[in-house]
């Protein structure tokens, strides 16, 4: 959970805030997206190195 | 053996895993509260992230025969676990999208104050509500992933969460895809995507009338190329008393796998949830062509 708190003094201000926090959510939704994927994968070649 | 790492913060339940080569299965072992062992199915545990239950899948300690299998159910359990977050976080952006730069809350004061109400209970750590209709909405959800995934070969339902806005400005609780029973045949291959409000109010009543004149006008709202073919209302037949009184049960012996549903009786999970959510599918469990699967799903809840 983020800590957005939407506290500027003027409407402007806020919408400026808030339009940061929702280009940070969206990079930190992609940035999950490629970790899953990324460890979706590492996953797909665990069958031939694991160990007995 | 990798490690998986899930993406929520949330403590890993420990799972021991029992070997039964003669029976050629493996055993996943849940331990309650008491200290029982319990055996689970992948789909408990899948769905016990609707009860915000998170396992430790990095034991190596599955025999070789079974570990394209288990490795497979690490995969998807990774997953499911990776898009909850996913869901969370957009979730978050609708929120603030909506309050912050479409000033709902202007608009609508109605629809503001529950989307404020939202991010408060999202920035103070979400906790569980213990509301009959908010129990019911994920013990409902919590069955159909189950069904999903248990059956996925046979019955093609896939279930969604419905985004804060579906819920606030469309009434929707879940959504249920059902792919055409036909598809094999090739008759058309369309699916059928129902957003779902569920309701404990009974048919017939003030209340009803109200809740279904809602959903008449949520429908009419609604963008007709959106997500959902049909928008519908589902007055399960349950009362108050029978959800808390399962959902205290598995309160009070410490949250086991499975989820509050597990102490449901079949007869009310079949006659009485699933019947009213499948109805006017090609899964309604009132058409007598479907006795088959009726009963299956009676097999397969006795034995849960």
């Amino acid at each position: 959970m983020s800590n957005f708190e939407g506290q500027p003094g003027n409407k402007q201000e806020l919408e400026i805030s808030a339009q940061e926090k929702i280009t940070e959510l969206t990079q930190q939704i992609k940035d999950l997206e490629l970790e899953k994927n990324e460890k979706l994968a590492e996953l797909d070649i665990i069958p031939t190195k694991m160990k007995k | 053996m990798h490690q998986i790492e899930l993406p929520n913060e949330n403590k890993l339940r420990e799972l021991k895993f029992e070997k039964a080569e003669s029976k050629g299965h493996f055993d996943l072992i849940s331990t309650d509260k008491n200290g029982n062992d319990i055996i689970v199915s992948e789909s408990d545990l899948i769905a016990d992230m609707e009860w915000g239950h998170y396992y430790d899948l990095n034991h190596d300690v599955v025999s070789q025969a079974h570990r394209n299998k288990y490795n497979g159910f690490r995969k998807k359990y990774l997953a499911t676990a990776y898009d909850k977050k996913i869901e969370e976080l957009k979730n978050e952006r609708i929120l603030i999208q909506r309050l912050k730069l479409d000033h709902v809350d202007m608009k609508n004061s109605v629809i503001g104050e529950i989307y404020k109400d939202l991010l408060e209970n999202m920035k103070s750590g979400n906790e569980r509500s213990e509301q009959a209709g908010f129990l019911l909405e994920t013990m409902i959800t919590s069955l159909l992933i189950k069904i999903s995934y248990d059956f996925s070969e046979k019955y093609d339902i896939e279930v969604e969460h419905a985004t804060v806005e579906d819920d606030v400005e469309y009434k929707i609780d879940l959504i249920v895809k059902f792919k055409n029973k036909n598809r094999a045949l090739e008759v058309d291959g369309e699916s059928a995507t129902k957003g779902i409000q569920l309701t404990l109010v009974k048919p017939g009543s003030e209340k009803y009338d109200i809740k279904k004149d809602q959903i008449y006008k949520a429908n009419s709202r609604r963008n007709k190329k959106d997500k959902i073919d049909d928008l519908v209302l589902i007055s399960v037949d349950l009362e108050n008393r029978e959800i808390s009184k399962a959902y205290d049960e598995w309160k009070k012996r410490g949250e086991p796998a499975g989820g509050p549903e597990k102490f449901f009786k079949t007869d009310l999970i079949v006659n009485k949830i699933l019947k009213g959510i499948f109805q006017e599918t090609e899964l309604d469990l009132s058409d007598p062509e479907n006795k088959n699967i009726k009963n299956e799903l009676w097999e397969y809840f006795e034995g849960k």
